[in-house]
């Protein structure tokens, strides 16, 4: 008799070591917190297409939550959305003429993705509106991120925040403490307060995952920061030397970075020395990174990163490397049946239009990355995402005319290696 | 009759082919293949070469052997999340490849025996069904590795129970890799196929080793055998030939001539084929039986990477991280039995299980490894100068999956079976 029950318990807890936890009883409430990046901003702009394929709209659908209620906008979107005018004779990147509607205004509850663009970590936990922006569209006055998240009671929270408390430096092209870069100080004072709350008022598994290195992203490296012969593709060398640009604080050297907006100045020849057929007119401010800067926003990041690391550690919550993610991809690239993606402008297939969010490419391998690691962490089998479509599946109609054939433009840009007529909208 | 059998040699040898998955083989011999491979310790044919070089010092007269194995590989894969995605099936075209055998082996003097072994101890080839849209194909549509070695032996009897072999192991081999070349699209922010690239070199790239061997007859009916052969690396030189695929788009096509040379290019490879050791054991205790028993290592991890080089064209070159292969030194089982029925006729049977040497990581379409259980049966037919052996062996391949971790992203399961036919005929004079 002892002998069977002690069989029979070790029946029941093989039982517990062997079968995975069965996500779909345990997860029912999904709820995402965030910025741009979770609310599937892409291509500049917040629209129904790109918010259907938003990393958390896509693990909803892996979970098989059918009622995941986003803050959706009609075409062209809000703002609209960039399109390529055309790759050739100048690449031209623009926002479609129009704006687009809320689709999803008077859903009587709170969104089950709350993220909200341009949000960083003070607004996530505080801000309720601002004036007609986009807290305004999604929180609707019903709250903060944080409390509306908690009045969902989820099951399962993605809180990904603390991009904008470094990104809105890159793209001011200013490090101003306290103004474009978030203290650390505070930062840290902030997503405590998160943490807490969420731990303290929700019963949810909550999922972290920190921030990538801006050097990893195209809006930074897209543009190089001396002169391309559009011919052979190879940098212009003048008696030994690569021809940089010119920067507000004269000419540019190895470690300063130059923004994509930085194309429509150098379109006009604007940072391009007279000697090499420019105007000797530097690029403005907010279009340089400069060493320092670059290492300002590198170190900031790093701190957050670190504290990120050690409160995940804390608190048993389970943390997404993207930054290592992206750092691989742009190193080594992310092989996909054979296909190698890798951070490059355009070509590189994980960023979108805009050069700082995901592609729906990028957005469906965040979401097997987030699904892995919830699996790993909690025991669930959550399946990964197919991602055969977003291979093949043709996403994008350039809206040209005709192409004359000659080449030499695209071929630069395409490469990554001229701005010279590369105009893009200013993504800010 | 010498001028069919040169011509056939011939034939023979330019055809020589073999299977995917784990692409060693080690059916030299019929007759060893009757007993599933363990003829370590028996080494009583010529195929001796191959299987352990001191087994030609116990040979009488002068000794023909040939023959070949006419193997009919079967593999799908079924494809699993997130790429190429649950509900994708694919499968090989059926194939027919016959690895040779051709010994000979003579007498000088007494204890002294020399030989001439003509093999193929590796060969792989993979095509798959539809290549043009093959979900695989930015990885391999089609693979051929054709390998023979040629191998001088020597081998003498030290005493009357026992001999050591040697053999000088020459090696000349052809490789022919295909794949299709992906782009990322950025007007429709799709991949697109834009070129296929063909990598071959011709039958006559070459590299040597060695191969050593002992044989001793502890007692009257019982025998222990001890081979050893030596790693053999293979620089590959040939040509990369680039032909461009239209991706519809006038623009990026035009993009993509500038891009890539297309045409014809020189092209490097690198192969080291792993080093291989053998200890078995065999008994005639038995009245009318002979019975063996092998374990053979094969030093899999000299395959650890598959260097590709453009010499004309290094912005082409692979990252080192894709060239990297995960395999493993790996050791296999093998026994056999034979039933004497008369002096002329015997029936033989054996099993194998060969562990896989490749770690998920690099099980691919190009070579899809798996843990095989071979079963085999086989005869022989004395008719005095002449005699044949003949043996068939079913290869089972167990289901394997990339467990998500293919390097190349290309995740699934694989299904292999083949069937390996053995002829050999032998003639003594």
């Amino acid at each position: 008799m002892k002998r069977i029950f002690s069989i029979f318990l070790i029946l029941i807890f093989s039982t517990f070591l062997f079968s995975a936890k069965d996500y779909k009883a345990e997860i029912k409430k999904y709820v995402a917190l965030g910025d741009s990046i979770s609310a599937g901003y892409q291509d500049g702009g917040l629209v129904i297409d790109y918010q259907n394929e938003s990393f958390p709209k896509l693990i909803s659908l892996q979970l098989g939550i059918s009622d995941f209620q986003q803050p959706l906008i009609s075409q062209p979107g809000i703002p609209p959305i960039l399109v390529i005018k055309s790759l050739y004779p100048s690449i031209v990147i623009v926002p479609k003429p129009g704006m687009g509607v809320p689709l999803n205004l008077t859903l009587p509850r709170p969104y089950d993705n709350l993220a909200v663009p341009g949000a960083n970590t003070y607004n996530l936990l505080s801000t309720v509106t601002d004036g007609g922006g986009m807290h305004d569209l999604i929180l609707r006055g019903l709250g903060t991120q944080l409390q509306q998240c908690i009045s969902l009671k989820p099951d399962l929270i993605t809180l990904w925040i603390g991009n904008n408390d470094v990104l809105k430096a890159v793209l001011a092209g200013r490090v101003i403490d306290g103004v474009t870069l978030t203290p650390f100080s505070s930062f840290q004072s902030y997503y405590t307060q998160i943490i807490t709350a969420l731990k303290g008022n929700t019963s949810a598994k909550i999922v972290i995952a920190n921030i990538p290195d801006v050097t990893s992203i195209p809006y930074v490296t897209a543009l190089p920061i001396y002169l391309v012969d559009p011919l052979t593709r190879k940098p212009i060398i003048v008696g030994g030397n690569l021809v940089y640009l010119i920067g507000p604080k004269g000419q540019l050297s190895p470690g300063d970075y130059i923004t994509l907006p930085a194309s429509n100045y150098l379109a006009q020849g604007i940072g391009i020395p007279k000697s090499a057929g420019g105007t000797g007119i530097p690029l403005p401010d907010e279009v340089v990174l400069d060493k320092d800067e670059v290492s300002a926003i590198k170190a900031r990041t790093q701190q957050f990163n670190d504290f990120l690391k050690s409160i995940s550690t804390t608190n048993n919550i389970p943390i997404l490397d993207v930054n290592s993610l992206l750092q691989k991809a742009t190193k080594e690239g992310i092989v996909i049946g054979g296909v190698k993606f890798t951070t490059a402008f355009l070509t590189g297939g994980i960023f979108s239009l805009d050069g700082v969010h995901p592609s729906s490419l990028g957005h469906a391998i965040l979401t097997n990355e987030f699904i892995k690691l919830i699996n790993q962490t909690y025991d669930y089998e959550i399946p990964l995402l197919n991602l055969y479509d977003f291979l093949h599946k043709e996403r994008k109609k350039t809206q040209s005319e005709s192409f004359t054939l000659d080449f030499s433009e695209l071929q630069k840009v395409i490469l990554g290696e001229s701005a010279k007529d590369l105009r893009i909208k200013d993504t800010k | 009759m010498r001028k069919f059998l040169l011509s056939l040699s011939i034939w023979i040898l330019v055809s020589a082919l073999a299977m995917g998955a784990g692409f060693q083989l080690f059916e030299a011999g019929s007759k060893a293949t009757g007993f599933a491979g363990a003829f370590t310790a028996q080494a009583s044919d010529p195929s001796s070469i191959f299987y352990n070089p001191a087994g030609i010092a116990f040979l009488d007269g002068y000794q023909f052997y040939l023959g070949a194995t006419f193997i009919t590989p079967k593999s799908s894969f079924e494809g699993e999340n997130p790429y190429p995605g649950v509900g994708v099936k694919e499968e090989q075209e059926p194939m027919l490849f016959y690895p040779p055998g051709i010994y000979f082996v003579m007498p000088i003097g007494e204890k002294l025996r020399v030989g001439l072994g003509i093999f193929s101890p590796f060969g792989l080839a993979t095509k798959w069904k539809n290549k043009d849209t093959f979900t695989g194909r930015f990885v391999s549509q089609y693979a051929d590795l054709k390998h023979i070695a040629i191998n001088p032996a020597v081998a003498y009897r030290v005493t009357d129970n026992l001999a050591v072999g040697v053999t000088f192991d020459y090696r000349i081999s052809s490789v022919a890799l295909e794949r299709n070349v992906p782009l990322f699209d950025p007007f429709t922010f799709t991949v697109k196929d834009i070129a296929h690239l063909k990598l071959s070199s011709k039958f006559k790239n070459s590299g040597f080793g060695f191969s050593v061997g002992a044989l001793w007859k502890v007692k009257e009916n019982y025998n222990i055998g001890l081979s050893y052969r030596h790693k053999v690396e293979i620089d590959y030189d040939g040509e990369a030939e680039f032909t461009q695929i239209s991706t519809g788009n006038p623009v990026l096509d035009q993009l993509v001539k500038l891009s890539i040379p297309f045409g014809k290019t020189p092209g490097k490879a690198t192969i080291v084929y792993p080093g291989m050791a053998s200890l078995g054991f065999s008994t005639t205790a038995l009245k009318n039986w002979t019975f063996e028993v092998d374990l053979n290592w094969t030093q899999w991890s000299t395959y650890n990477k598959l260097p590709i080089e453009f010499t004309e064209h290094p912005e082409l070159n692979p990252s080192e991280e894709s060239m990297k292969k995960y395999y493993e030194d790996v050791f296999s089982v093998r026994a056999g039995a034979e039933r004497k029925f008369s002096e002329k006729f015997a029936l033989r049977f054996g099993y194998v299980f060969d562990k896989s040497p490749s770690l998920p990581e690099s099980v691919s379409p190009m070579l899809p490894d798996a843990n095989r259980h071979g079963a085999t049966i086989g005869f022989s037919y004395d008719f005095g100068k002449f005699y044949i052996d003949v043996a068939n062996m079913f290869l089972f391949f167990e289901k394997r999956s990339t467990e998500g971790k293919n390097t190349e992203g290309y995740n699934g399961t694989y299904k292999t079976f083949a069937n390996l036919f053995g002829i050999h005929i032998g003639y003594k004079f």
